[in-house]
């Protein structure tokens, strides 16, 4: 019965703190709950009919002193365990004021998270124990819930907004990540695992070369890698060159003489707004600013910013926003004091180890580009190496013959690749169904041929 | 005639000459009486369809993978087990059926005041489950019964209108059913009924009908907003439209958190007619049980937010919500304590009706005592969307609403038909429910407090076992609920019968023949006692004269 645990593993610092909650009530259930179905049972026996012993003189039908006992104690009973639970609330709802930051994005149906020194992850969570982590949560499309039992934490991941939750690990360990919030298809699919380890291990982890995947954005646009520095932070690196190219930095100029305000030391402060009302500066606030400017206009200031909304991917604005939050300069930021975050080169080099001996001819270069959009697209989502995924599996594929819906069947050929990604429902794979969307025109040409040559690189 | 072979007498005889005129008899009465009788055939076929559903979705619990059917089935066949049993039996079941049958009878009238609305909202009942089940047989609809957008405006690919117009459509039912109560209630009691002598089901049913006329319209509202972002694209829930997820959940709580008490006031009512009839006595404390229904029904309206604990609503909204959530649980905590003390001092027989309402305590304890821990915000953070829930509301809807029931059909049978059933099969199902209904419930709280998330298809294997106990469980439950159809068909053909008051109960309902006649008294009676009104001597009386060999 190894495999039959009935208790939830505690790994985190309110994992302690909730159980004794938990089993507190647990107590006073079977106090209450526990008792009365045996005074039931008493009764039931003791005023059966067949009972012709009993006394069943001078019934009572209402007692006034009864009914004040029995509705008293249960409601000083609920409202205990009520301020005990609304203190541990709060706890586990504030966050200390210095976290590591990990952004994450869910998505039907995978989750895709970000550290601050722009390593990546799919469906995967990599963290240090003993120290707080705040992950600041948005989703592509519909609501999702990231979970982590052994943590006892849970926060819905809402589109258009983000959502934070916080933690500290304390066991080194595997544990299960779900999503709670029903998602449509694959909601049971949609998780994988936290992995907890020790501050050196995690360190280790963040600089392991040749996992590191740059952020390079939807834009495809390979991102340089910081001439010769260990700045540290290539998430905020890359949403000041966002910053930049986007033409932010024209308005939103430092010195505070631009058309729109200055964003130094702007984060975690309070911001005067245009209607006489004050805000914090916090991500939803900074979202809100870049997705929908005219909402909350900054005091003395004119609501002539153009809308981003649709324009940038959520990956782009975590970017933007860590960028933001880098400017306010005093420590309320990301924090990555402490994490090393250099290590970022070499990643480009060592592209494609999937590539097995069987592989056909293909540019090595573009395919480890062609891996990257592979992730940022969310391919890797229905299209899993284990074959389980709701989308064909495409290792080995190229250049094979491959059975259509239809009946008929192609060579996975450079032609066919390029029709499956900007025209899915073109020719579907036998076995599966037209839901891929297609890809059309949002990718360039440069892109595509990338993500062939990494299709290519798929050994079986 | 062979439609006239059973019964003999009252609203169920015809002498319609012809097989069609004695079906345009029954489609076209305003017979309170015959319309709880349409209303019993159709919701116990909408039960037995949820049924199928969850007898499918255990199933495919069995194993970790995913065998039996795709995801994509999956969370059809949870979906529909949902909608099915929330919008068309738990929600109607006991208004409908004995609430039909009995609000008239209780009050001594002779119908409910609005005869022919009662008879509309059997039609639009049965509309809105057309469209239900056409939704069902054209693909189903996978957004589970919650319909939480942006999933189920923009991103599902099933039929979410069909449904959504099916649930709406039901919903005015309810409503018309609920304003024919209030009105009943209020102006056709018999000369002498006084509100605190009206059996407690009466002020359940007033208490229900309050709780449906005021919050159904938001849940209609809200099923509307849905489908017109999901027909014109018009930005209402979807963030990518400009809308806000969020809003929804507020407006579909707001309802369905209410709806939860519509689903189990009814049952309270029902509970403490069966506790008073079968202990032979006044009910205890009948002051506090009809205003706790009151008090359940105003409190509950403020705690829809205790769903939303992680949905990102704001910390201090969550903790006046958990707070309310706490002080709802006293109202339920008295009735349970009333109840257990009517029995001291009784003269208590296990009759089928009994043992239901017996085992209602029990589960619905349970059930009322894991709502304690939800309501609790750092709890409900970790067992939130998952098992523990799905146990939790189980406990409550079927532990609750379904105990109350069954042993609601199984008290009013005699009176509904005429004829007794055979009471020990009657006892063998009781006994078979509540020994199922723990076994595929009870596991499921420690999965969930395990984490194991809940509308999963697939899961990791160390939950397999208590899934495979879970699913066994279900399996006694199923033959559970059969027993029960076999033995009150039958009792149709060969049982015993009745007489007008086989229980020897007090209620007006009884002082008329089995089946009643189609105007229900022969005079109007007049009422001058209070409810249960046993003589003290009753119960001492009931005990002297029980000899080895009469029921137990």
């Amino acid at each position: 019965m190894r495999n039959f645990p009935l208790f939830p593993e505690q790994a985190s610092s309110f994992a302690g703190q909730i159980d004794v909650l938990y089993w507190t009530l647990v107590g006073l259930s079977l106090l209450f709950g526990g008792m009365l179905p045996f005074i039931i049972l008493f009764l039931m026996v003791r005023y059966h009919r067949s009972n012709k012993a009993a006394d069943r003189t001078n019934q009572v039908h209402s007692n006034l002193l009864l009914e004040a006992t029995w509705s008293g104690i249960p409601l000083l009973i609920v409202l205990g365990i009520f301020f005990w639970g609304a203190f541990l609330y709060v706890h586990v709802r504030t966050p200390p004021p210095r976290t590591l930051e990990i952004y994450v994005i869910g998505k039907q149906w995978m989750w895709h998270t970000q550290h601050p020194n722009g390593k990546r992850e799919n469906n995967e969570l990599h963290v240090p124990i003993g120290r707080p982590v705040r992950l600041i949560m948005t989703s592509q499309d519909v609501i999702h819930s990231f979970y982590i039992p052994a943590f006892r934490v849970k926060q819905d991941v809402l589109p258009g907004r983000y959502t934070s939750m916080w933690f500290e690990a304390t066991k080194a360990g595997e544990y299960h990540l779900f999503c709670a919030e029903y998602c449509g298809t694959e909601h049971s699919l949609m998780g994988g695992r936290v992995v907890a380890l020790s501050l050196a291990d995690y360190e280790r982890w963040l600089v392991t070369p040749g996992e590191v995947i740059l952020p390079d954005g939807s834009s495809g646009a390979a991102v340089p890698t910081p001439p010769g520095s260990a700045i540290g932070d290539p998430m905020a690196l890359v949403g000041e060159q966002l910053f930049t190219s986007l033409g932010c930095s024209g308005c939103h100029r430092m010195d505070g003489a631009g058309v729109g305000p200055s964003l130094q030391g702007l984060y975690g402060s309070q911001e005067q707004l245009a209607d006489g009302s004050t805000i914090t500066a916090d991500e939803n606030y900074l979202r809100t600013s870049i997705i929908n400017p005219g909402a909350q206009i900054t005091a003395g200031y004119q609501p002539v910013m153009p809308s981003y909304a649709g324009q940038l991917s959520e990956d782009q604005i975590n970017q933007l926003i860590a960028y933001i939050k880098s400017l306010a300069g005093d420590g309320a930021s990301s924090g990555t004091s402490g994490m090393s975050g250099g290590g970022s080169s070499g990643a480009s080099a060592t592209g494609s180890e999937a590539a097995g001996a069987a592989a056909p001819a293909f540019d090595q270069a573009l395919a480890a580009q062609g891996e990257r959009v592979f992730t940022n697209l969310g391919c890797v989502g229905c299209h899993r190496s284990d074959g389980a995924g709701i989308g064909p599996r495409l290792n080995g594929l190229y250049n094979t013959e491959q059975r259509l819906a239809d009946g008929s069947s192609v060579i996975a050929d450079v032609a066919y690749l390029e029709e499956s990604i900007r025209n899915a429902a073109a020719r579907v794979a036998e076995g599966y169904q037209p839901v891929m969307p297609a890809y059309g025109n949002q990718l360039s040409d440069d892109q595509v041929r990338q993500l062939i040559e990494y299709i290519k690189s798929l050994g079986e | 005639m062979a439609a006239t072979a059973f019964p003999e007498s009252g609203y169920l005889h015809d002498d319609t000459p012809g097989l069609w005129a004695w079906i345009k008899s029954w489609l076209f009465t305003v017979d309170h009486k015959r319309i709880a009788i349409l209303y019993l055939l159709s919701i116990n076929f909408f039960f037995l369809l949820g049924g199928l559903a969850a007898t499918f979705v255990r199933i495919e619990l069995v194993t970790p993978q995913g065998d039996l059917m795709s995801s994509d089935v999956y969370n059809r066949m949870f979906t529909l087990h949902g909608v099915i049993m929330v919008f068309f039996f738990l929600i109607p079941a006991i208004p409908s059926v004995l609430g039909n049958f009995l609000v008239p009878l209780m009050i001594g009238a002779r119908d409910l005041a609005f005869p022919r609305l009662n008879l509309f909202s059997w039609y639009l009942y049965m509309f809105g489950g057309i469209f239900a089940l056409s939704a069902a047989v054209l693909g189903g609809v996978d957004t589970g019964w919650t319909f939480y957008t942006p999933f189920s405006s923009t991103y599902s690919n099933s039929n979410v209108i069909l449904t959504i117009t099916g649930a709406f459509i039901m919903g005015f039912s309810s409503i018309a059913t609920a304003v024919n109560f209030i009105a009943t209630i209020h102006k056709m009691r018999a000369p002498g009924l006084t509100w605190f002598r009206l059996p407690l089901f009466i002020w359940a049913a007033y208490a229900t009908s309050l709780v449906i006329v005021l919050a159904t319209p938001v849940v209609g509202i809200a099923l509307l907003l849905v489908a017109i972002e999901r027909i014109w694209g018009v930005g209402i829930f979807d963030p990518a439209l400009g809308g806000d997820p969020l809003l929804f959940q507020h407006l579909f709580w707001f309802y369905s958190h209410p709806a939860v008490y519509i689903m189990i006031l009814p049952a309270f009512g029902v509970i403490s007619e069966l506790i008073a009839t079968f202990s032979r006595k006044r009910i205890f404390g009948y002051e506090f049980i009809a205003f706790s229904s009151m008090a359940i029904a105003i409190l509950g309206f403020l705690v829809w937010g205790h769903h939303m604990f992680v949905s990102s609503q704001s910390m201090y909204a969550s903790l006046v919500f958990s707070f309310i959530t706490m002080l709802i649980a006293i109202p339920s905590a008295i009735k349970v304590f009333n109840w257990t003390a009517t029995l001291y001092k009784g003269s208590i027989s296990y009759r089928t009706p009994m043992l239901y309402a017996l085992g209602f305590m029990g589960l619905f304890v349970i059930g009322g005592l894991t709502g304690i821990f939800l309501g609790v915000v750092a709890i409900d953070i970790h067992v939130t969307d998952t098992y523990f829930v799905v146990a939790h509301f189980h406990y409550v809807m079927v532990g609750g609403t379904i105990m109350a029931y069954l042993g609601g059909i199984h008290f009013w049978w005699p009176k509904m038909t005429g004829r007794m059933y055979n009471e020990v099969w009657g006892g063998i199902s009781a006994l078979v429910v509540f020994v199922g209904f723990n076994m595929t419930f009870f596991p499921q709280f420690v999965l969930g407090y395990l984490g194991m998330p809940r509308r999963y298809h697939v899961y990791p294997q160390e939950f397999q076992v208590l899934h495979v106990l879970s699913s066994s469980g279900a399996a006694v439950l199923a033959v559970g609920f059969i027993i029960p159809l076999i033995y009150l068909l039958l009792s149709l053909v060969n049982g015993r019968v009745a007489g007008d008051n086989p229980w020897d109960a007090t209620g007006l309902e009884w002082h008329t023949s089995s089946p009643p006649p189609t105007h229900n008294f022969e005079r109007i009676p007049v009422v001058t006692t209070e409810a249960y009104a046993y003589p003290p001597e009753a119960a001492a009386r009931d005990a002297a004269e029980w000899r080895p060999g009469s029921p137990l």
